[in-house]
């Protein structure tokens, strides 16, 4: 089947031998949701929430759509459930800071496991001491050890989080299934880090009865700046404000103020416009295309990727799990990943290299670094082809 | 900017056989180079006598083809030199490694580190070891351990 969807993409008409292998880290962004988000700054710009002339008002109604689009894209129960943040390490960082901080006594523990990136670490660390930090164990394949996660399943267990697609194995987690497993042993909270899923697959918050679940527009397609903060609404109607000032508040004065109700409360300040427009449009996008035929097209280009790249002597690949997303992590033996990453650059192939901000990941795999090839909705057959030779140039040049 | 002048046989040759490649003991100087993002990480160490000559230095540790190569270069160029000297060598390898114009002094078999300048992003790789050996020489972190990150 011919991927025709490249010509959506004005970066591979300005860069017509770019083969883009890194969409994890960030996707390329399609015509139309540029096109969105210029149109907003060159013909109708103006701020929201104020609407007292028409074209606030009409940007208002826009960006309410938006909270409407991406509703109805995870199915969560209310619009209100949606809060606009910066992206997935700033929807962490709240639920962190005023979720998790207020509540956490010495005896609770945090639940995260071994493929986490550091925004589903970090943010935890800060409010913890050391020893409330779990960790679940991987299997070989790349795969959550549900034993492991069984077992450190507690009563103390306060609160875990668990990305959703792991961004350097590919593995794509059973959510639901560890959900309920959670849900029979631990009153805990449980977050999922969507930021590597939503792009791959149809998300639906309610049937995975997760209580939070985050992710960002730019590996949608979309803008950087933007992202979602989905909560169940009696959650965040608990939670105390983020960040404070304008937008958030009910009523302001010298001695006290009072909060507005969820989502505004997490919204302070004048939000990004022009970003919210562009996730609205790249949600539209990706679902105009729909997720079957986006897996289709994945799942086509990831059996070729594995199928030719087998043949390359000394190539070890890091999660082999049968659930994956388009992500492909490998060694090549002999060979340090930076110098794949420059030599794979000179043939315009662009792969990510180095520890993926997952440095305790590399730790349990025992690698100081690997190369990541991760696939998105323009790759072709010609692109998986371009890069295996590039890698058969690689060892040519290093062995 | 062809691969070739980034890596020279010579580079090639030296990250396969790495000279040097040891721990100095006893040593009188050491420190710790590491680069979080890329995962490079290097122990340099070194033997200095008592009139301030290297008698012996070292490097161990792990990556990429520039770094390692850059290990093996430096300590062969810099055995048996006073620190004086060694600290100018030092400096003119950076200038090589980052500035547009020359060095002042020839560099000898080091001239192959040119390339890197071109490929802006792997300038670290190659400055690596020579910032531990600074650091060692010269203290310049509290624990000994740095990054050119």
């Amino acid at each position: 089947m011919k991927n025709n969807l490249k010509d959506d993409f004005p970066i591979f008409k300005n860069h017509p031998e770019l083969v883009y292998l890194d969409s994890t880290a960030t996707t390329q962004k399609p015509l139309s949701v540029i096109e969105t988000m210029r149109a907003f700054l060159a013909d109708n710009y103006a701020t929201v929430n104020r609407g007292i002339y028409s074209l606030s008002y009409e940007a208002t109604q826009q960006c309410l759509q938006a909270r409407q689009t991406v509703q109805s894209f995870i199915n969560a129960k209310q619009k209100e459930e949606i809060v606009f943040v910066k992206g997935t390490t700033e929807a962490l960082n709240l639920i962190a800071h005023s979720y998790l901080k207020p509540v956490l006594s010495d005896s609770d523990e945090i639940l995260l496991t071994q493929m986490e990136h550091h925004a589903n670490i970090v943010p935890w660390q800060q409010i913890c001491k050391p020893n409330q930090l779990k960790t679940c164990s991987i299997t070989p394949e790349g795969e959550i050890d549900h034993d492991d996660f069984k077992k450190k399943c507690t009563k103390n267990t306060k609160l875990i989080s668990i990305t959703h697609v792991s961004n350097v194995l590919g593995t794509i987690n059973p959510i639901k299934e560890l959900i309920k497993i959670a849900r029979e042993k631990t009153d805990a909270v449980i977050v999922v880090d969507g930021a590597q899923a939503v792009g791959h697959m149809a998300v639906d918050v309610q049937d995975l009865d997760c209580d939070f679940y985050c992710f960002s527009a730019h590996k949608l397609y979309g803008p950087t700046g933007i992202g979602i903060l989905y909560g169940k609404y009696s959650l965040l109607d608990s939670m105390s404000p983020y960040q404070t000032g304008g937008d958030m508040i009910e009523l302001v004065s010298f001695e006290k103020s009072t909060f507005a109700k969820p989502p505004a409360k997490f919204e302070a300040g004048t939000p990004a416009i022009m970003e919210i427009m562009g996730l609205n449009e790249c949600i539209r996008y990706v679902t105009s295309i729909g997720f079957d035929r986006l897996l289709e097209i994945e799942t086509a280009l990831y059996n070729q990727l594995l199928d030719e790249i087998q043949s390359i002597s000394g190539l070890k690949i890091h999660g082999t799990s049968a659930h994956k997303a388009g992500i492909l992590s490998f060694e090549l033996e002999g060979i340090h990943p930076h110098d794949i990453g420059t030599i794979m650059d000179q043939e315009n192939i662009a792969i990510r290299v180095g520890h993926h901000c997952a440095q305790p990941l590399m730790k349990v795999l025992a690698v100081p670094a690997t190369a990541r090839i991760s696939l998105g909705c323009y790759n072709t057959s010609e692109d998986i082809t371009r890069c295996v030779a590039a890698l058969k140039k690689v060892i040519e040049f290093f062995r | 900017m062809s691969l070739d002048n980034l890596y020279q046989q010579m580079i090639l040759e030296h990250n396969k056989n790495p000279r040097n490649f040891k721990s100095v003991d006893p040593q009188t100087h050491y420190s710790h180079g590491h680069n979080p993002l890329c995962g490079d990480d290097y122990v340099v160490t070194l033997r200095v006598d008592d009139n301030g000559i290297i008698e012996d230095i070292g490097f161990t540790g792990t990556g990429c083809a520039i770094s390692k190569a850059s290990g093996s270069l430096m300590t062969e160029t810099l055995i048996g030199k006073p620190i004086a000297e060694v600290l100018k060598i030092k400096d003119n390898f950076l200038t090589l490694v980052t500035e547009d114009e020359k060095p002042v002094e020839s560099l000898g078999k080091l001239v192959v580190f040119e390339g890197v300048k071109k490929f802006p992003v792997r300038v670290k790789c190659a400055a690596l070891v020579w910032r531990a050996l600074e650091d060692a020489l010269l203290n310049k972190s509290n624990d000994h351990v740095i990054t050119t990150e």
